[in-house]
């Protein structure tokens, strides 16, 4: 198998709009160091996750990478592997996983060991476990009649790396909450006219804040008060006085938390990837802001071809690593701003922000490509897969239900031609993208 | 996690808002001259306010790093909130007043 050439020199031409709300496009680049067959299946691996290879066979470049691969064939020793750990997140690829293997790998501050025969999911895991591991931005709403005492402590909230948003009219909270949608708010607890306990109470109304975390700013006097904060869904009580660094910590602290469990809540069990629900929810968000400020936005719908197939032949387990593999090669291959779901059972969806149609059929068919080039195993038997996708651009007076129809349109199209193909959302005087990329008028 | 030029920035902004707080109290501990001279009980409109007054000091004192008012501000405030003694509370209010302006002037 010969490894597969992107042009990834080229980047993808999005619009010249703003950038992305949130996220920044970084190529994430994974460093190879193998024997020359290892680096062909390596390579396909990675391009069929998303990522761009660098060729580290004559030893490691310089510069920052996502991640470097070194095989075990080429490092017995493991003296590179060791010296890379120092710079850089690091896979062992072992012929064995014997336990002094595993043991210099530990001691050589490898973080992972796999070996073959490599599974595109657990690679995919590693890699995308390093990406997590980035610390998080979040967001955080104050909520306190004393203007000053709100600043100081957004303040100090902003010094250890947090973002802080202040209202000092509690009557506002429910409009600034949708939004911020910020990941946790913090709450005096005495206000003129309503009282902390109050707020909470109305912000508990909407259901979807219903796991937002509330924290107190209130006296430590206040045991009773503290009784019923916490019937009506108050999470924490930070007691004041309070300084700066304690407060950021403790905010931290809670924060996390709550986005681990909302993302469990909310997120699809096997690829963690947003459920058709909040997919749905956040296309309706994401389509009214691209409505609002002028920015183009594609949908695309993807679906496994021949999905029962996979199950049928080989097993639930090798359909469930097709799915999570297809999921990995999306969240490697397309932007942190980019929304991904899981859609259904082989079915997924992603909202690419701020990208004309043309773009997003490139991107998508480099996906599909690389995708069905990947081997998958089951037992003995090896396969592969592919995939169809349908893509609509959103137009100005959209609803979510008239794009959904649209690409979802572009995708029967797809299988309809033959499938392992994108196809886009019929236009008057556009000709479709076929599957080599090739304009062709329909 | 910041580079030095945020923690300048950071730096400059706490010391307004620290300067705003120490002015905001000097103008309370005024308030607070006032209120004293028709003050006679705890429940009354002038023992609230007085409360009202405790009660930000008391909550801000920290984060502004002017420690020393946490005590007598909780203090006054928790005279009132239990409708100690008129002349109990009088006494501790001017002590605190006292204290205001003692640390506003530090800053």
């Amino acid at each position: 198998m010969t490894a597969l050439e992107f042009d990834k020199s080229q980047p993808i031409k999005r619009t010249g709009g703003p950038a992305p709300r949130s996220g920044s496009f970084r190529p994430r680049t994974v460093c190879v160091v193998d024997t020359d067959t290892g680096f062909s299946e390596m390579s396909t691996r990675l391009a069929g996750l998303g990522y761009t290879i660098i060729d580290g066979r004559n030893g490691l470049p310089d510069g920052e990478f996502w991640a470097v691969i070194i095989s075990s064939a080429v490092d017995p020793d493991l003296e590179l592997a060791k010296d890379c750990a120092k710079k850089h997140h690091t896979v062992l690829v072992a012929e064995e996983p014997t336990f002094e293997l595993r043991l210099a790998a530990a001691r050589a501050g490898v973080e992972a060991v796999i070996w073959p025969p490599i599974e595109m999911v657990e690679l995919g895991g590693w890699l995308g476990d390093f990406h997590d591991r980035e610390e998080p931005v979040y967001e955080i709403l104050i909520i306190d009649d004393d203007e000053l005492a709100g600043h100081a402590h957004a303040l100090a909230l902003e010094q250890a790396g947090l973002r802080a948003h202040v209202i000092t009219d509690p009557t506002k909270a429910v409009d600034t909450l949708d939004e911020l949608n910020p990941d946790l708010v913090l709450l005096d607890m005495h206000m003129p006219g309503v009282n902390g306990i109050e707020i909470a109470k109305i912000i508990r109304q909407e259901h979807h804040h219903l796991t937002l975390p509330i924290l107190f700013l209130s006296s430590e006097r206040d045991e009773t008060r503290q009784q019923e904060a916490r019937q009506v869904g108050g999470d924490d009580f930070i007691s004041k006085p309070v300084d700066g660094q304690t407060l950021a910590r403790l905010v931290k602290i809670r924060a996390n938390r709550a986005r681990k469990l909302k993302q469990i809540a909310e997120r699809d069990g096997l690829t963690g990837l947003l459920d058709h629900v909040r997919f749905k929810e956040r296309l309706n968000a994401e389509l009214i802001r691209s409505q609002r400020s002028g920015t183009p936005l594609s949908l695309c719908l993807i679906d496994i071809d021949h999905f029962k197939r996979v199950n049928d032949t080989h097993g639930h387990q090798a359909g469930d690593r097709v799915i999570q593999t297809l999921a990995h090669s999306l969240t490697g291959a397309l932007r942190r701003s980019d929304v991904i779901g899981r859609y259904g059972g082989e079915e997924f969806a992603v909202i690419l922000l701020d990208t004309e149609l043309d773009a997003a059929a490139t991107v998508i068919n480099r996906i599909r490509e690389a995708f069905s080039l990947l081997d998958f195993h089951a037992g003995e038997a090896a396969f592969s897969c592919t995939m169809s996708a349908g893509i609509a651009a959103a137009h100005k007076s959209d609803t979510t239900e008239a794009i959904i129809g649209r690409a979802d349109d572009a995708l029967y199209a797809a299988k309809h031609q033959g499938r392992d193909r994108v196809e886009c959302e019929e236009e008057p005087k556009r000709p479709s993208v076929l599957k080599s990329g090739t304009r062709h008028a329909s | 996690m910041a580079d030095a030029r945020t923690q300048a920035a950071f730096e400059e902004r706490h010391r307004q808002l620290k300067q705003k707080f120490a002015e905001r109290t000097l103008n309370d501990a005024a308030r607070l001259e006032d209120l004293l001279t028709e003050f006679t009980q705890s429940d009354s409109e002038s023992g609230e306010e007085i409360r009202q007054i405790a009660h930000r000091i008391a909550g801000g004192a920290g984060i502004f790093g002017l420690d020393r008012l946490t005590e007598p501000s909780a203090l006054v405030e928790d005279l009132i909130i239990d409708k100690r003694a008129a002349e109990t509370v009088r006494t501790k209010t001017e002590a605190l007043i006292a204290h205001m302006r003692r640390e506003a002037e530090t800053v």
